[in-house]
């Protein structure tokens, strides 16, 4: 029997008996009324408090409302009120100010949903692609896409990592933050009204891709941005928000050396960046379930790094045992997998359904998405097998009308 | 025109407007509510009935619905989702607390099954069948309802809700708390699981 048949047999009216209950029916109306009237009766005695609260709050606030229309009509004839205009500078142009400039630096914060504090960072960026971040815990990451290298300073330990990094493919570029602000379209999707920010006078641009939003806030008169906040439809519950902008600054060659300093420690890693695959989801998964913190072997609630992020540094390898480089390689399970999802467009379509379900059951999909290109899905199963469905004509797009029951 | 509905099959003469006006009135006035009442019960009656196929538990189910809707009107905010949408979210948790009770209480029932077949028969509605012709139907839907019965509370939800309630994939995945993608894979699914399973009860019972 085909998927198709079963629908049309749910939608049969034939199957599908219609009840009727007259004496409960009758019986939960007296109830329900009852219910509503009791409900209502207490409010009713502290109605004429709650209008006269009402009145003096109305009268509060057209008092507040009349200084402030005061003082933006002073504001104005001063010349220091908000402008109400539409934007002065272009939006190509600050897209170009960002793209064309030698340096940049700025403050980002890294906003995650469920962790107590935010990942506070400094960035330096020289082009055409050496980044230096300043971490609040003292870390120090040096990137140089030419030389394909990252340094990792841990200042207190005094160790380091010395990482040859893979070419960086499409993907990587994609999940790469200051890329996606050096390569923004030329128009914003949307613009956002003028506002008062940091003692500037900001315009707003909205721009959508691919399902993520960029919002860029610029000074109204000079077009130097002031403010972005970006949030990942593939990364809900995180947050950046980047400002302090600063462009075309000197910026000394040993912010961005790659040699490590004297006295430290140092290890050398390699990662394969552009190979991450599905793979890497599996082994997340696998990892997840067969860790000894999850005896039940139920798959993660989310795939939502916010959800995780304190579970997964609970699961990480303890400080004591092997060396850095050791501990990151057996904790790569536990990252590398964002990686995979970051990428992923609104094309793509991707789900997660594993929360409460069991390592092993084969009839459950945990995990599905449309790879670039395919008719079909590709899913990830309980056991962690793979198949790939076509979804077909699923029994979707077709209205059904139901009688009324009345 | 559609858009100005609630989107609601069994309310489908109320544009929405009036449906805003009923629910602004029913705040403050009790005969409100029970018109409110009144207009959804047989819909969430036979949905709730048609999911657990007990009367008891479908009375209980739709009762605990309707003085949710009481308690928490206060709190409705029209943010253009039908009400029906928000009713349904309210009976779907209740149906699934019944049916996780049901699952970890076994109920002693003084009635054999037959007779609560026999007891449901007396609920029907008046359609112009025959007798002959209910006790056809109600084998049908039995087979249908054991089907489901078997299937992960999730999946039964959206196949309920969709072929039970002619919803859209976007109004289940409003009630589910989900999205259209999800409601649309779990439904596949469960049209699947469900093909499966009628096919193994044919076997058997051609055995």
């Amino acid at each position: 029997m085909k998927p198709e048949k079963i629908a049309q047999m749910l939608s049969d009216e034939d199957n599908l008996p219609r009840f009727h209950n007259p004496a409960h029916r009758q019986a939960l109306e007296r109830k329900v009324i009852a219910s509503a009237s009791r409900q209502l009766s207490p409010k009713k005695e502290e109605h004429w408090i709650m209008t006269l609260l009402g009145n003096r709050r109305q009268g509060k606030m057209r008092w507040a409302l009349a200084v402030v229309a005061l003082v933006i009509i002073i504001g104005i004839m001063a010349g220091i009120g908000p402008r109400f205009g539409g934007p002065n500078v272009a939006f190509a142009d600050i897209v170009q100010k960002i793209r064309n400039a030698s340096t940049m630096t700025f403050n980002q914060i890294v906003q995650v949903k469920g962790l107590p504090h935010d990942l506070r960072i400094k960035v330096m960026f020289r082009a055409p692609g050496a980044v230096r971040r300043e971490m609040d815990d003292g870390t120090i990451q040096i990137q140089d896409h030419a030389q394909q290298k990252l340094l990792t300073l841990k200042g207190l330990s005094k160790h380091c990592i010395l990482t040859e990094l893979s070419p960086s493919g499409e993907k990587e570029q994609k999940g790469n933050l200051i890329e996606r602000l050096r390569t923004l379209p030329e128009r914003a999707s949307q613009t956002l009204p003028q506002k008062q920010m940091d003692g500037h006078t900001v315009q707003g641009y909205l721009i959508h891709e691919s399902g993520n939003d960029i919002t860029l806030w610029a000074d109204a008169a000079t077009g130097d941005p002031v403010r972005v906040e970006y949030e990942a439809s593939n990364m809900p519950g995180m947050r950046m928000v980047m400002t302090n902008f600063q462009f075309n600054v000197p910026l000394a060659d040993s912010l961005f050396s790659l040699t490590p300093p004297a006295g430290y420690i140092v290890e050398k890693a390699q990662t394969n960046n552009t190979s991450v695959t599905q793979q890497d989801l599996i082994n997340f998964l696998r990892f997840w379930v067969t860790h000894p913190r999850h005896k039940d072997g139920l798959f993660p609630p989310s795939l939502n790094p916010g959800e995780l992020a304190k579970e997964s540094k609970l699961m990480e390898t303890p400080p004591d045992q092997g060396t850095m480089v050791e501990r990151m390689k057996a904790d790569a399970p536990l990252y590398r997998w964002m990686d995979f999802i970051m990428p992923m467009e609104k094309e793509n379509d991707w789900h997660y359904d594993g929360k409460g379900i069991k390592f092993g059951d084969a009839s459950q999909p945990i995990f599905w998405w449309k790879p670039k290109g395919a008719k079909s899905y590709r899913v990830i199963l309980g056991d962690l097998s793979v198949i790939d469905e076509d979804l077909g004509p699923a029994p979707t797009g077709e209205k059904i009308k139901r009688p009324r029951t009345r | 025109m559609e858009l100005a509905l609630d989107g609601d099959p069994a309310t489908q003469e109320r544009p929405c407007e009036a449906t805003q006006e009923l629910i602004g009135r029913a705040l403050a006035d009790p005969a409100a509510m029970g018109e409110l009442y009144r207009i959804y019960y047989d819909r969430l009656f036979n949905y709730a009935l048609r999911r657990l196929a007990r009367v008891a538990e479908a009375e209980d189910v739709t009762a605990a619905t309707f003085l949710k809707m009481v308690t928490h009107l206060p709190r409705y905010r029209w943010t253009g989702r039908p009400f029906s949408s928000w009713l349904f979210s309210i009976l779907v948790n209740e149906i699934t607390d019944c049916l996780r009770t049901r699952s970890k209480v076994r109920v002693v029932s003084i009635e054999g099954d037959e007779q609560g077949e026999a007891h449901l028969i007396n609920f029907l509605a008046d359609s112009g069948l025959s007798q002959s012709e209910r006790l056809i139907q109600m084998e049908r839907f039995k087979a249908l309802h054991d089907a489901l019965d078997g299937l992960p509370l999730k999946y039964q939800d959206v196949v309920t809700l969709r072929y039970f309630e002619g919803l859209s994939m976007k109004e289940i995945a409003r009630v589910t708390g989900s999205n259209t993608g999800l409601v649309k894979w779990r439904l596949y699914q469960a049209l699947r699981k469900l093909a499966t399973r009628l096919r193994q009860s044919d076997r058997k019972g051609s055995e």
